[in-house]
């Protein structure tokens, strides 16, 4: 295989391998990306398995008003770049993500029940933030606190052990 | 293998667009084109849109598409535009391997010597694939203390279910400890740490299990990516049916141990005969693994409705 045409013709797949797991390998271990996603081959290797990762976010209005959501409840709602938000969120959450993520919310109809705002339909596009119903009355939030929570293993006490990676708080309206 | 020089001389012909190849490797190309096509129908990647399954339904009925250029550009178009339109961190690594592999033999195949640079592009794909994996094995804190295969054990559907058979985890253990780990994301209550119940059996093999994988995966990936003498080359292909064989029963994700399949046979030097028995066992031992729960669920229906 002298000719560089053909050289670059074989190698350029394998070259591509390298640096997207390469990159991977990088985004694992410096920031929340889990082993097992992005290319790197880490899968079987960590306890921290993508769709084990725990998605929690609470709405406020200010320090008193707040309504934990139910983000399991969201899930099967999204569809499209959605649906990606919410993936690529959970499986490396930043902040950006976690505002995107939001902002999903925020197209969502929540309406409380048993201690949590529950994702029930759509609601278009909105101006008002996150909106929950309770009975007749609509409460719109503009703060949102989302955290990621990921599985670690006490080998010792053979316990699994939640660990909060990633909180962050987005606020989708005016000055923080 | 006769020399190449000597396979050169009887280039298979064909209908323009397709590609030159010896006969000694028509059939090798055939079968790990059949492989790639039945591994991709049998789990279809979530990158697979409608114009990819028709074209791999085409690349099996036709006799003659896999040796067309046209055809693996297209295959690639395909799959590219599919893997930009699924959020990328929801593919799994056999997702990016099915796409790469796609990719290098559309490329290979516009080579002089395709079959010669299909086998070394597939001996890279698969050697880094585990380099990439052992890499992670070591840095991921839980592997090598045997801890993960412990976690695994009681989380994993997958690998609790062939424990369960084995009667080493209580048949709900798994899905108990799932359940638990899943309340976590309930927001109604504050996330809490799960007791799992290690079972003496799964705790004292957990390191060996550990240190097992290191050895089988580093050694598929030396001998792929080490410049081996034709007299050592035989071990790459032990090393990867090796791992397949020890691997897949208990982690079936069978749609990564058919790709595998279908790449090292790409690259093998074999003898014919052996070659051609070697991976057809493994390719229909593994889909015969997939199948297993159906053939069970099967078989007792037909035996519940004998009794």
């Amino acid at each position: 295989m002298r000719n560089r045409r053909d050289v670059v013709l074989t190698l350029l797949v394998p070259v591509v391998l390298v640096l997207v797991g390469g990159n991977q390998v990088r985004a694992a271990l410096t920031t929340e990306l889990t082993p097992w996603k992005g290319g790197g081959f880490g899968m079987f290797a960590s306890p921290d398995v993508h769709d084990q990762r725990a998605v929690r976010a609470v709405a406020s209005a200010g320090t008193a008003d707040e309504v934990p959501l139910d983000v399991r409840s969201a899930e099967p709602l999204l569809r499209g770049a959605e649906l990606a938000a919410f993936v690529n969120f959970r499986a490396a959450p930043t902040e950006r993500g976690a505002r995107r993520l939001v902002e999903v919310f925020e197209g969502l109809d929540w309406s409380f029940d048993d201690g949590a705002g529950r994702a029930v339909g759509r609601r278009g596009p909105s101006e008002t933030g996150v909106t929950v119903r309770t009975g007749d009355r609509s409460i719109s939030y503009e703060l949102v606190e989302v955290a990621v929570w990921k599985m670690t293993y006490d080998r010792d006490r053979s316990e699994i052990v939640p660990e909060n990676n990633f909180r962050t708080e987005v606020r989708l309206r005016g000055d923080p | 293998v006769s020399s190449p020089a000597v396979e050169h001389e009887r280039l298979a012909v064909g209908p323009r667009g397709h590609i030159q190849i010896p006969d000694a490797w028509q059939d090798v190309l055939r079968l790990t084109a059949t492989f790639t096509f039945v591994a991709f129908l049998l789990r279809l990647p979530p990158t697979a849109g409608m114009p990819t399954l028709l074209l791999i339904i085409l690349g099996l009925v036709h006799p003659t598409a896999y040796r067309s250029r046209a055809f693996w550009a297209a295959l690639m178009g395909t799959l590219v535009v599919g893997t930009l339109r699924v959020p990328w961190l929801s593919l799994d690594n056999h997702n990016f391997l099915q796409l790469y592999w796609v990719a290098a033999i559309a490329l290979c195949v516009w080579t002089r010597a395709p079959e010669r640079a299909l086998a070394v592009a597939a001996r890279l794909l698969v050697g880094l694939a585990f380099l990439f994996a052992v890499l992670w094995k070591f840095l991921a804190p839980d592997f090598l203390t045997g801890g993960f295969f412990e976690v695994t054990a009681l989380t994993d559907v997958r690998l609790g279910s062939v424990l369960e058979m084995a009667g080493l985890v209580e048949p709900t253990a798994v899905a108990d400890s799932l359940a638990d780990v899943r309340a976590w994301a309930d927001p109604t209550v504050t996330p809490d740490t799960v007791a799992i119940a290690v079972p003496a059996a799964v705790r004292s093999v957990a390191p060996w299990l550990a240190w097992g994988t290191v050895l089988i995966e580093s050694t598929v990936a030396v001998t792929f990516l080490a410049p081996l003498a034709s007299r050592w080359r035989w071990t790459r292909d032990v090393a990867l049916l090796g791992f397949v064989v020890l691997t897949y029963p208990l982690a079936p994700v069978l749609a990564f141990g058919q790709l595998l399949i279908a790449m090292s046979l790409a690259q093998s030097e074999l003898e014919p005969r052996l070659r051609f028995w070697a991976y057809a066992s493994a390719f229909l031992g593994l889909t015969a693994l997939g199948a297993r729960d159906s053939i069970f669920r099967l078989l007792g229906e037909i035996l519940a409705r004998l009794v």
